[in-house]
């Protein structure tokens, strides 16, 4: 079974003792130094079950929440995308396998639940985490300051791409008589701050949710590579 | 590339597939994923509710405690306001009374007659502000069907697009999807109303190809016709905040405000057929 409960049973188990080894030797600068740099051999993006656990329901406490909260907390007209930011964070420090499977399913609850057209979001979320996963794999797995210094471009370019796609789908189904009318106003009343406001809350998170998925990450007895 | 790989890329040229086409169907006129919103849908728009109903309660309490001198202020002047009630009371009456007679006497329909109203509450939105989504607390259920008007008590509010079990959900008119046949109350000429709201977020509404001849003018008042079989014909939609004609082709485009504020809706009744 793939979720059973001797795995539920490691998760809080390993979760308790779980501590970094330069933390466990009590060394504090080491330990942020590893932390927010990383360091050889300290981060494993491999799938596991407690992180496929974590991950879920993370996705799904953000899609609750932006619908719950953050509809009523608007800025300037605009609202923070939770969901985005969320699914974003754990890509950056997973394998692109388990990133593209997470932004599936973020995707598809978004859209049965409150999304327009079934399946947008899905295939929208699904290539956000796949491609997060890959562009980030070779260089800053596990680097929090990293995150937090390419979060803006991730946000950003999946804010407007998000926007180009729903644009293109009004063309489509022949509601909007040109892609764009007014860019500029597109970009500055809508992206720009959505982007913004996003980026907050992923800087917000981004070390909470980094600091678990790597002590969830390193149970590597269910591993699989993605070579 | 290991198999592993290939089966991965695989899996996401299918899925992607799969999805575009959902999206195509769903995009469609006809598209309607009515029951899988039911089964899947419901449930995480349950939760939501729920966690949406708590943070208010709490936000309830943390404004009432932070507002006490205010709240006892406002206690006095209703007070003061609920002795006038009666007269007003009586007042209404009479008017009903009258309005009827008036009504019966010219001939008029109301259409107010031929529906009922289900009262519904607010719980989600579109996830991002993308698409002009509402979701309501009330469903197939409580007698909510597909293409049903949703109005509050300033004018026009949306469509339903998807009745779910215990749960629906609203196309609103500001949304590009949404253009359906009005009337400028004053010149009763008929006209094409859509939504613009989805590039930027401007919450507005726009006539589009009105002739040169056209007299509608800014201020005129915008009533949904039932010659487009959407909606019921009456309800208010908005007013014409200004119009500008193009000198090459000589079409003039109109903006419209809409009457009922989105931004602040929180309650709205769904009309349905008696």
């Amino acid at each position: 079974m793939f979720l059973n409960t001797k795995a539920i049973k490691r998760f809080f188990k390993k979760g308790k003792n779980g501590m970094s080894a330069s933390a466990a030797k009590g060394s504090f600068r080491l330990y942020t130094r590893s932390v927010f740099l990383g360091g050889e051999g300290d981060f494993d993006s491999s799938f596991t079950q407690r992180k496929l656990v974590f991950s879920a329901i993370l996705a799904f406490t953000a899609l609750i929440l932006q619908e719950s909260i953050f509809n009523d907390l608007r800025i300037m007209g605009t609202k923070p995308n939770l969901v985005l930011a969320v699914i974003v964070l754990i890509s950056m420090s997973s394998e692109p396998r388990f990133a593209m499977f997470l932004g599936l399913f973020s995707g598809l609850a978004s859209d049965v639940a409150f999304g327009r057209y079934l399946g947008f979001y899905a295939l929208i979320h699904m290539y956000i985490c796949f491609l997060t996963a890959l562009a980030v794999r070779p260089f800053l797995k596990g680097r929090i300051v990293f995150y937090m210094v390419s979060g803006p471009v991730f946000i950003f370019t999946y804010t407007l791409g998000l926007g180009f796609c729903a644009r293109f789908l009004a063309l489509y189904a022949s509601r909007a008589p040109v892609l764009y009318e007014d860019f500029a106003g597109h970009i500055l009343k809508k992206v720009i701050p959505s982007a913004l406001y996003t980026y907050f809350f992923f800087l917000v998170l981004a070390v909470p949710v980094t600091l678990a998925l790597r002590k969830l990450g390193r149970d590597k007895r269910k591993g699989i590579d993605f070579d | 590339m290991n198999k592993r790989t290939r089966i991965t890329l695989f899996a996401l040229v299918v899925v992607t597939i799969l999805l575009i086409v959902t999206i195509a169907v769903s995009a469609s006129p006809n598209g309607n994923f009515n029951a899988v919103y039911r089964v899947a849908g419901t449930p995480i728009t349950f939760i939501a509710n729920g966690f949406k109903k708590a943070a208010s309660g709490i936000s309830d309490w943390f404004s009432y405690v932070t507002s006490y001198k205010s709240v006892k202020a406002e206690l006095s002047d209703l007070r003061e306001k609920n002795a006038e009630l009666p007269v007003l009371e009586d007042e209404k009456e009479r008017l009903i009374l009258e309005n009827n007679e008036l009504r019966r006497l010219l001939g008029f329909d109301d259409y107010k007659s031929e529906y009922s109203f289900i009262s519904a509450e607010i719980v989600a939105e579109d996830v991002t502000d993308w698409f002009n989504t509402f979701t309501i607390d009330r469903g197939a259920g409580d007698g909510v069907k597909r293409g049903a008007a949703v109005i509050s008590p300033d004018g026009l509010v949306g469509i339903i697009t998807e009745a779910g079990l215990g749960t629906s959900k609203i196309l609103t008119i500001v949304d590009e999807d949404n253009a359906f046949m009005c009337r400028v109350s004053r010149t009763n000429e008929l006209v094409r109303v859509r939504g613009v709201s989805n590039e930027t977020m401007t919450y507005e509404l726009r006539i589009d190809r009105l002739s040169s001849s056209s007299s509608i003018e800014v201020g005129d008042r915008i009533v949904t016709a039932d010659s487009g079989g959407v909606y019921p014909s009456g309800i208010m939609v908005g007013t014409v905040k200004s119009v500008s004609i193009d000198r090459t082709s000589g079409i003039a485009t109109a903006l419209v405000e809409p009457a009922v504020d989105l931004t602040l809706l929180s309650k709205v009744f769904v009309m349905t057929e008696k």
